[in-house]
């Protein structure tokens, strides 16, 4: 995964794409059932920046992909192809 | 009317945590955590989300008399309460067969084992004590609030009983035939102990997939619906016209884990059967149904569906259709 790439295209996007964006990527990662294999301290910074609404930007975005990449790294993978075309 | 959620605590702590902030959020009362024995401690799961999230009751659904004795049940739920007042409640059943099995338990005389499990959490929780001719059981210390006990029941004979003994009832079924023969079971109950049905929280703890992909809320739903199959009693299996003969195969493959082998052996009929795959409006129907029938609680129960948070957010949708509802009338 080219972070670089990902991060412009993020920037690239209206708000509520960006929004969609995250909130794709946070479902990769709720309905993994490998989320065993994201660091804890990972898990519980989402878990933070959910609660308290502070998920949605460029971080948060970051964060997310660093915990699908570990727990889906495929599907991710696949994900942001259709997603940068 | 009251509606929850069921979370099966087995993902880390902080995927609950998030998902118990999306419960919040979509308009969800409480939440269960059921108890498996390979995943998280359903109790330390419990006391983690009570301190989180300071709107949810927390309900731990169910312990079996077997791998935990009531008087560390009630040790945990007294020790919960301080944590949260009146937002702590326990369940109480036999426990999954196939569970107990892989530990080496049988489950013997379960409806035994758990009335009397009952009986002792209660006076235990109410009186700071129990005894009799076996055992002499104290806590040092009392719960700070009155701690509700439900019955976990499937079969006829458990119903009656949790109609008999329980403060309420996760009535673990989620076709709706069945949720509505419960019902007459747990009134049976209920009434051999002089009591009324409307004096106990009757809560439909449902296995629920939903998505617009049916196959893909099929496949989602598979491994509770073989989990249900295997755990439950010969009634059961007969009542929804189930092959003993699949459920033996079922049986085996759970035993070494293929999953492959477990779509291409258990029929799309029987998941059906045993789990809600649906969408917004079918789950709607099923709900209303629910309530018309007497249920006061609806548990949305695991696993959602194949995207938990599309899913969590279609359910939310069947909430706040409800609670319209209510506030229109």
């Amino acid at each position: 995964m080219d972070l670089e790439r990902v991060s412009r295209r993020y920037l690239e996007l209206s708000e509520e794409d960006r929004r969609k964006l995250i909130e794709d990527v946070l479902e990769i990662i709720l309905s993994s059932p490998n989320a065993d294999l994201i660091s804890d301290e990972i898990g519980w910074r989402i878990s933070s920046k959910f609660r308290s609404g502070d998920l949605y930007n460029l971080e948060g975005f970051k964060l997310l992909l660093e915990a699908a990449s570990s727990c889906e790294p495929m599907k991710l993978e696949r994900f942001l192809e259709e997603e940068m075309k | 009317m009251r509606f929850s959620f069921e979370l099966v605590p087995n993902s880390p702590l902080w995927k609950l945590e998030i998902v118990g902030s999306i419960a919040e959020d979509v308009g969800v009362d409480g939440i269960w955590l059921s108890e498996h024995p390979d995943n998280r401690s359903s109790i330390l799961t419990a006391c983690h989300l009570l301190k989180t999230f300071p709107r949810l009751w927390t309900g731990i659904g169910v312990l079996n008399p077997y791998m935990f004795h009531p008087l560390t049940i009630a040790q945990a739920a007294a020790t919960l309460s301080e944590i949260a007042p009146r937002r702590i409640y326990i369940g109480i059943g036999a426990g999954d067969r196939t569970s107990l099995e892989k530990a080496g338990i049988k489950r013997v005389h379960p409806l035994r084992r758990v009335e009397r499990c009952v009986k002792i959490v209660r006076e235990i929780l109410g009186k700071g004590f129990y005894e009799d001719e076996e055992i002499h059981l104290r806590l040092n210390f009392r719960p700070r609030s009155k701690i509700p006990i439900y019955v976990g029941a499937q079969g006829r004979r458990m119903l009656r009983l949790a109609g008999k003994i329980g403060d309420g009832i996760l009535v673990n079924h989620t076709n709706p035939d069945l949720l509505e023969l419960a019902v007459n079971e747990a009134k049976m109950g209920a009434e051999e102990a002089n009591r009324r049905i409307d004096e106990l929280d009757l809560a439909a703890y449902l296995t629920i997939s939903m998505d617009e992909d049916e196959s893909r809320a099929m496949k989602a739903a598979a491994p509770y619906s073989a989990y249900i199959i295997c755990g439950a009693g010969r009634e059961f299996i007969e009542r929804l016209g189930i092959d003993p003969k699949v459920v033996e195969d079922v049986r085996r493959i759970l035993r070494i884990g293929d999953w492959i082998r477990l779509y291409q052996v258990l029929p799309s009929d029987y998941i059906k059967a045993t789990t809600f795959i649906g969408g917004v409006e079918e789950l709607k129907e099923l709900v209303a149904r629910l309530f018309k029938v007497g249920y006061t609680q609806i548990v949305f129960g695991s696993p959602f569906g194949p995207r938990i948070l599309k899913a969590l957010k279609m359910i939310g949708e069947v909430i706040d259709y409800f609670e319209e509802d209510i506030n229109r009338e």
